[in-house]
């Protein structure tokens, strides 16, 4: 391996990585652009057979949706890279405060998933590994596996059965209660992430309030992914385990704890961070179906809102914007595996 | 590439190749704990397949019957002998669209993956071959919708291609489709790596500096090895996909339900019930979900940890040293 | 006469293999006196590594050893698991065969020797780890200004001294060597072996170098041990064993060996034993051009000073024990 000076190669990777987001992006924008046109403009899609056609007509002339179709592509890519993703039909909301607001919540809802998957799964993987193939390994396997299989939706309306309605400790969705919600949206400046709001109102009760709304939902999307990281640690750790500078470790009499913790695991928990990057994705998808089972508003309830709607202008932004989101973060991810691992430099 | 759980998928290293059947000899190498995996999973697929296939005969009711002999079901009465898995809001028998789910799920999922073969497979293979810049758009763009969470991207396309068609045929052929594209990109990028790896192999050097052309070194040497990995991915593929299509249904996506029965679809139902403790309309279906998904995702991790070396364990017997003559004369 | 370092006898480690026990070490007995260089040579796979890893405690799951390893006058199979650990390092160092991967990725290479001097001599000062750790470095002409780089901004070579000056930057009294050139270019191996024999003066540790290369046995060692199935056969200082080797095997091995002034090609008819079943007697009957009717009957017990253990050399055998072994030709496909 040629030797490199950390700076330099560092500066390198981080652009390459970053000249490579940007045609992914585009590509992302690009598709689901054609392929929403592809039932024909989303005026007459929606609202086809309701409306006389002269309205139609109107509707579509003040959307610009009546130019050709490469002067409406070329428009839309602009409005994107100004953050502009246009204005949705049902509620006339400019999308771009749709997303700041909902994406809020999703934001929020990712953060007590990511804990708690974080929380679960590492610790876990390691006792798996450690007990390899005994007991433990294989009910912790069984239950990564169960993570996965298990539908979140699913899952969520059992959390929801149990812990809401049979036993009736925890609230079965949204946010906050309804006064909570209300006292919360008045804080200023309304970061719209209650929990950071809640700090702020200053008030316990509110604050607990707000902790218990999250803790079914957060628990949902968590194993979803706890599980992933689960089976990844193990994976992991068992390599590394039999790995030749473990080997060398031990030679030189360092305590078997200690190679564990420092050699052993540190350099299994790489590839989680990589991995962490792929995962974005499957945690928005999630998310969806989270906010959709526990009425968190956030991103995705959103979205299924407009779909049931047909309003698929906001559909179509809110799936870019989503899109984009997901492109940085894994960039973001790939800068974070880079400083963790000197070995990955272009 | 990295599944689902984050195994890592290996090719056919160290397995030796001795059946025509993609996947076979996988089965044949494993052993003690991973073939109780695997034949868990495989009878766990099969109940469901059995239930799939003779929906007709075994369900005792229609997916959308709410009465028989004239008299209509009760609404939301819970499980019973007459109805085993109770009724839904509808009064539809919550046993029988369970059933029907099977199907339902079985014959998408069928498509899909078939339709993802078909259409990933080769663009893999030659993509991978020639090189180029085909390949490098290609390895651009299923990146980007490797990148894509699945659900969306299977909305949208969802979207696209029903277009307002309600027909069975029509709901299933587009899920399919819709799940189709979602899944390309991974066959496509698994068999364009092992591809790219294969073809440095000396015996394609081979066979190249003898004459022959691209597509008999294609099909003949690289497919063959290639293939082996399909029949791993395709298992836990389906599993996903069976997820998917259940996300579509829950989100009012898919199948029209007038047109067929379907899991999600039910789960989405369901949600309402609960709040009036109703719990067999969810349940029901959500565990059928849970336990085709476990069962698909055993058979595909068990032949998975075969292949890629590193996880294979050999049982290790402690070694009992016997006494030395030295030792047994003193 | 001093005291040996490490002496070894009738020691043996198998380990589990999927067709049974693996008999690496079958009974093998030697000394080690302070500054020694005993190489150990032998065909790939007759056990020489395994005898290293058995010396140093790391062998895998499921083996076993047998016998005995008196180092520094404490019997080490006896000792319980932390003091066992304690002795790696410090008492018996490991030199590795591929340096590639043998130093954490994540870890600096001034981060392994703060861990290794850390764990072993705890009163150090930091101060006084990092001058240890210079010196050690530079002696095997690592700069003091690559010491906070990472493992992979060295070369193969690079990372093998690294490996080395860890080592000894511990002051073991006994090394193992395990095939330390073996990985790497012929000019990389002679600064190694001059290096070995810089910490030879220096330091004399006492060294066990297992190789399969005998030019560097007859540079770098003052005894030599041959190998076979796990049993030494022959053993004694390289000079006498080099000029008038008493085993056949030996002889064989010296025979093939090629020199500027070789004629032909010479192998050794035959494939390398089973360790899971040995062939009856002496294991190297199969192959050897002198096999007699008692030679697959007894294992040979050790004759004269080479301790080579050879029934031809037992001068109270029969007329009818001598007798020429009967063999069928040893047909091309049972070799396969």
């Amino acid at each position: 391996m040629a030797t490199a000076t950390s700076s330099g190669s560092l500066r390198t990777y981080l652009i390459t990585r970053l000249l490579l987001v940007i045609p992914m992006i585009w590509i992302l924008v690009t598709v689901v652009f054609f392929v929403m046109r592809t039932i024909g403009d989303p005026i007459t899609a929606a609202l086809g057979g309701k409306l006389p056609a002269s309205e139609l007509a109107q509707r579509r002339h003040a959307a610009g949706l009546d130019r050709p179709i490469l002067s409406q592509y070329w428009d839309y890519l602009s409005g994107v890279l100004h953050g502009d993703f246009g204005t949705t039909q049902t509620d006339n909301q400019r999308i771009s405060h749709v997303l700041l607001v909902r994406g809020a919540a999703t934001l929020e809802l990712s953060f007590w998933a990511i804990l708690v998957a974080l929380l679960i799964g590492i610790p876990l993987g390691r006792v798996a590994a450690r007990y390899r193939d005994r007991l433990p390994d294989v009910g912790l396997r069984l239950f990564a596996v169960l993570c996965y299989a298990m539908p979140v939706f699913f899952f969520g309306l059992l959390l929801q059965l149990l812990f809401a309605i049979k036993l009736g400790w925890l609230p079965p969705n949204g946010r906050a209660s309804v006064a909570v919600d209300l006292a919360i949206n008045n804080v200023s400046p309304n970061t719209h992430i209650y929990l950071i709001n809640a700090i702020q109102y200053g008030n316990t009760a509110d604050l607990w309030d707000v902790i218990k709304h999250a803790i079914l939902p957060g628990l949902t999307l968590g194993l979803l992914v706890g599980g992933i990281f689960l089976r990844l640690v193990r994976v992991n750790l068992l390599q590394t385990l039999r790995s030749d500078y473990v080997e060398a470790a031990r030679a030189r009499g360092i305590p078997e704890r200690w190679v564990v913790r420092k050699h052993a695991f540190r350099n299994a928990l790489i590839p989680v961070v990589t991995v962490m990057g792929l995962q974005i994705a499957t945690l928005l998808g999630g998310a969806v179906l989270t906010e959709d089972t526990f009425n968190w508003q956030g991103l995705g309830y959103q979205l299924t809102q407009y779909l049931e709607q047909r309003d698929y202008i906001a559909v179509q932004g809110i799936v870019t914007a989503i899109a984009v989101v997901v492109a940085i973060v894994s960039f973001l991810i790939d800068v974070i595996a880079a400083l963790v691992d000197p070995r990955v430099r272009y | 590439m990295v599944t689902p759980l984050g195994e890592n998928v290996a090719a056919d290293e160290g397995v030796v190749r001795r059946s025509r059947i993609p996947g076979m000899d996988a089965v044949r190498a494993t052993s003690g704990f991973q073939r109780g995996m695997l034949l868990a999973g495989v009878v766990l697929f099969g109940f469901f397949a059995v239930l799939a296939l003779f929906a007709s005969w075994i369900a005792p009711y229609g997916f959308n019957q709410d009465r028989a002999d004239g008299k209509t079901f009760v609404t939301q009465q819970g499980p019973s002998a007459d109805h085993w898995f109770g009724t839904t809001v509808g009064g539809e028998d919550v046993l029988s669209r369970v059933i029907f789910g099977a199907q339902t799920a079985l014959e998408v999922i069928i498509v899909a993956v078939l339709l993802s073969i078909i259409v990933g497979v080769p663009l893999g293979l030659v993509s991978g071959y020639f090189g180029g810049w085909l390949d490098r758009i290609l390895v651009l763009i299923t990146d980007a919708l490797f990148a894509f969470p699945s659900l969306l991207l299977a909305i949208i396309i969802s979207i696209a291609v029903s277009g307002g068609s309600n027909s069975k045929v029509g709901g299933i052929v587009s899920t399919a489709v819709a799940i189709t594209v979602v899944y390309v990109p991974q066959y496509f990028r698994v068999v364009r790596n092992a591809t790219v790896a294969k073809r440095e192999e000396p015996y394609v050097e081979a066979a190249r500096a003898l004459g022959a052309r691209p597509w008999a070194i294609m099909t003949r040497y690289i497919f063959g090895n290639v293939v082996q990995t399909v029949p791993v991915i395709a298992t836990l593929n389906a599993g996903d996909a069976i997820l998917t299509l259940a996300g579509l249904g829950f989100l009012g996506f898919g199948i029209e339900p007038s047109a067929a029965a379907e899991w999600g679809h039910d789960l989405n139902k369901a949600i309402a019930d609960i709040s009036d403790g109703i719990w067999w309309t969810g349940v029901y279906p959500g565990v059928a979900i849970v336990l085709v998904v476990v069962g698909v995702t055993l058979v595909g991790e068990s032949l998975n940890d075969v292949l890629n070396p590193l996880l294979r364990t050999f049982k290790v017997d402690q070694v009992v040293l016997p006494k030395t003559d030295a030792e047994t004369a003193s | 006469m001093t005291e040996p370092v490490l002496s070894v006898g009738d020691l043996r480690v198998w380990y589990s293999g999927p067709g049974g026990p693996v008999r690496a070490v079958d009974g093998v007995s030697f000394a080690l006196r302070p500054g020694e260089v005993l190489g150990l040579v032998g065909e790939s796979g007759c056990g020489k590594s395994t005898l290293g890893r058995g010396l140093m405690g790391l062998l895998p799951r499921g083996s076993a050893v047998g016998g005995s390893i008196q180092f520094a006058g404490q019997d080490v199979l006896g000792l319980p698991r932390k003091q066992r650990e304690k002795l790696r390092g410090v008492g018996m160092g490991l030199i590795f065969q591929e340096p590639m991967t043998r130093l954490d990725p994540l870890m600096r290479v001034s981060e392994h020797f703060e861990e290794a001097l850390r764990t072993h001599e705890p009163d150090l000062s930091k101060d006084e780890r990092r001058t240890r750790a210079l010196d050690s470095l530079r002696a095997l002409g690592i700069p003091p200004t690559r010491y906070r780089n990472y493992p992979h901004e060295f070369s193969g070579g690079m990372r093998q001294r690294i490996m080395i000056a860890l080592a000894l930057a511990l002051r073991p009294k006994f090394i193992v060597a395990d095939e330390p050139t073996t990985a790497l270019d012929v000019l990389v191996e002679a600064q190694i072996l001059r290096i070995l024999a810089d910490i030879r003066e220096r330091f004399s540790p006492a060294i066990l170098l297992i190789t399969h290369n005998l030019g560097i046995v007859a540079e770098a060692c003052d005894e030599v041990a041959v190998m076979y199935a796990g049993r030494i056969v022959e053993q004694g200082p390289v000079r006498e064993i080099f000029a008038d080797p008493q085993h056949p095997y030996t002889q064989a091995l010296l025979r093939s060996t090629i020199s500027l002034s070789t004629q032909e090609l010479h192998s050794i008819p035959g494939a390398p034993p089973d360790l899971v079943a040995p062939p009856p007697g002496c294991r190297f009957h199969p192959r050897c051009e002198h096999a007699m009717q008692i030679c697959p009957t007894k294992q040979p017990p050790q004759f004269d000073a080479h301790r080579t253990e050879c029934w031809l050399h037992d001068p109270s055998l029969s007329d009818a024990d001598r007798a020429p072994l009967e063999r069928e030709e040893v047909a091309v496909a049972d070799e396969a």
